[in-house]
């Protein structure tokens, strides 16, 4: 046998840099003091990079749509520098900043009636890319055509849907279907879908990882961590989500063939009931969120989306969470959410989500502003404040501007973000075919471009277990049950598949009210 | 690979390379709980397949790799332990 500290010399980790020696001395910060590297395979996202590339395979919104105005607006989208703009048929631009002529960027350009005019010497491009004039002297029209003819501005097809601007970055030939999620992403009648957009000072992945992680809700989101009674909102205690405040009991799976992950959480509401919540991650980057206000007080069967989240990469160490929030009494059962939070570096459910809090993002502007945003947190004039409630934007960036995974420890609780790390690389990799670019495409195309999710929140009637071991055996029973008709329900679509669902999970309640003993 | 064609299938078995010492386990108990029973203490970390404390090299065996962080080239040769189960037979490990 090789000591213990050998046998922790010889841990390789398989994801990361070379591997760092843990070694358990008090006091011993010493031996700990190196820094390695980030793992640049999940983490880079520039072109020509394993991840840039895999990520150019996918539509990503880069924008809201009120970041377009009468000038166009500087993006910088997985580490390129784009403009973006609406022309003045209506079409959106998403094109490369610097002008194919001689650089200038595009944003100091003008919008035409189709597509914007460089500032320096006046050439005009389309949405597309196309030169559609270059001003050539009187009498040198011909050279001007034939000119404008050789060059093609760098462009990526783009679209407008509800309030957000999608683009696709990847080859054009290889362009997939925009997922249409449940075809209507589940909004119900009288409901909308609402977009907001954060910034993250970070790498995309940590952003990420939090989506999967749900296990610090009960821990960062909670009053008793909050210093000395500065509450801010960043709580679920303190806006009522009694349910969160719950570490719930995660089953996690990889479904539609590794294309993406079930997060299946049991919480127990009360004495007679048990509430499972399902998020959904899709590869690479985006999630679908049940319910974030659920109190359990009544039955409720699969109830459907309640955000619906990409994390974008804007460079390798800053990204956006982007997105719509389904705000309306279908999904808002409670009614508490708050339209005039939700937007651009702001959203509803807890303050603390970007570098602004709510006291200064709405101190001199109102949800429609697009207001500066603090590019550094410790410089912020409430960093004390966000000491004493740190919320999610703190915890993240602040795990460096690119966490490095081989100084992490991961406890058995941090499955989630593990598992779709896994799923990641396989899919970069190709060690998962089903869950690369073009076969997600291939997948899409076969559904019609709407896939059917799992994301779901459900209210049993399940009275507790006798004892902690029978509420545990049945919970995971009930966690592990809703997946199960969820992927039976593939075959189905719309109502029909709604109807079999909820049949389904009527017969699991029975059964697991027959099965242990309460 | 076949060194186990007269045992009982169903058996599983842990055996040392070094020592040729061997242990029957059952599904249901850990490969790291098992060695301990013969004093063998494998360090641990996360106990579920995502830090690669206890990654372990072995020389053969049907294994049901649970871990998320080797790649399918390190499953070949590693193991972890903690999370991962023998599927059938015996398991050799470099111990």
């Amino acid at each position: 046998m090789t000591s213990k500290q050998e046998q922790a010399e010889k841990k390789v980790s398989a994801s990361a840099g070379p591997a760092t020696p843990k070694k358990l001395v008090p006091y011993g910060g010493y031996y700990t003091n190196k820094v390695p590297g980030h793992d640049p395979e999940l983490t880079e996202v520039g072109p020509g990079t394993p991840m840039g590339e895999y990520m150019r395979g996918f539509w990503h919104p880069v924008c809201m749509s009120i970041e377009l105005t009468d000038t166009p607006k500087f993006l910088t989208i997985l580490g390129e520098e784009l403009v973006a703009f609406r022309d003045g048929s209506g079409h959106v631009g998403v094109l490369h900043a610097h002008c194919v002529h001689r650089g200038a960027s595009l944003e100091y350009g003008q919008i035409q009636e189709h597509g914007i005019k460089c500032c320096y010497h006046g050439m005009v491009f389309d949405v597309d890319g196309t030169c559609l004039n270059a001003p050539f002297p009187k009498g040198e029209e011909a050279e001007a055509k034939k000119y404008a003819c050789s060059i093609q501005q760098g462009a990526y097809k783009a679209f407008e849907r509800n309030g957000l601007v999608f683009a696709y970055m990847g080859a054009p030939d290889q362009e997939p279907p925009f997922p249409e999620w449940e075809s209507d992403f589940t909004v119900a009648p009288g409901d909308e879908l609402v977009p907001y957009s954060n910034f993250q000072h970070c790498n995309w992945l940590q952003v990420q990882d939090n989506a999967a992680d749900n296990f610090h809700t009960a821990e960062l989101h909670s009053a008793k961590n909050v210093v000395g009674g500065h509450f801010q909102g960043t709580t679920f205690d303190e806006v009522g989500s009694p349910t969160m405040e719950v570490h719930p009991d995660m089953q996690f799976v990889p479904i539609h063939g590794g294309r993406g992950l079930a997060c299946s959480g049991a919480r127990r509401v009360d004495n007679s009931k048990l509430f499972i919540r399902v998020q959904h991650q899709v590869l690479p980057n985006l999630s679908l969120h049940a319910y974030t206000s659920e109190d359990g007080s009544d039955k409720k069967l699969f109830s459907r989306f309640h955000i619906i989240r990409w994390t974008v990469p804007v460079d390798d160490i800053n990204s956006k969470m982007i997105g719509w929030r389904v705000m309306g009494p279908g999904i808002d059962t409670r009614g508490i959410g708050q339209k005039e939070l939700v937007g651009y570096e702001s959203i509803d459910f807890l303050d603390g989500q970007v570098a602004l809090r709510r006291a200064e993002r709405f101190a001199n502007h109102t949800i429609k502003d697009i207001v500066e945003i603090p590019a550094d947190h410790r410089a912020r004039a409430n960093y004390k404040m966000a000491q004493y409630a740190p919320g999610d934007y703190e915890a993240i960036i602040s795990q460096r501007p690119i966490a490095i995974h081989a100084l992490e420890n991961p406890t058995k609780f941090d499955a989630g973000p593990y598992l779709f790390r896994k799923m990641l690389r396989d899919a970069v990799r190709g060690s998962n075919p089903a869950a690369s670019a073009q076969a997600f495409s291939e997948w899409l195309k076969e559904l019609n471009g709407a896939p059917n999710s799992y994301c779901s929140g459900t209210v049993f009637e399940l009275p507790i277990g006798a004892t902690t071991e029978e509420e545990v055996l049945q919970r995971r029973f009930v966690a592990k049950g809703v997946i199960a008709i969820i992927t039976e329900s593939e075959q189905y679509k719309g109502k029909e598949r709604t109807d079999f669902v909820k049949q389904k999970m009527e017969e699991l309640e029975q059964t697991a009210k027959a099965q242990f003993k309460h | 690979m076949n060194t186990i064609s007269s045992q009982n299938s169903e058996e599983l078995v842990i055996e040392i390379l070094s020592t040729g010492q061997k242990i029957s386990l059952t599904k249901a108990e850990s490969i790291i709980d098992a060695l301990a029973r013969i004093g063998i203490e494998l360090p641990t970390s996360c106990q579920s397949g995502l830090c690669g404390t206890c990654k372990t090299r072995y020389i053969s065996g049907d294994i049901e790799h649970g871990d998320c962080i080797l790649s399918e080239a390190e499953h070949e040769e590693y193991l972890t332990p903690c999370i991962s189960h023998i599927k059938s037979g015996t398991l050799v490990l470099d111990l």
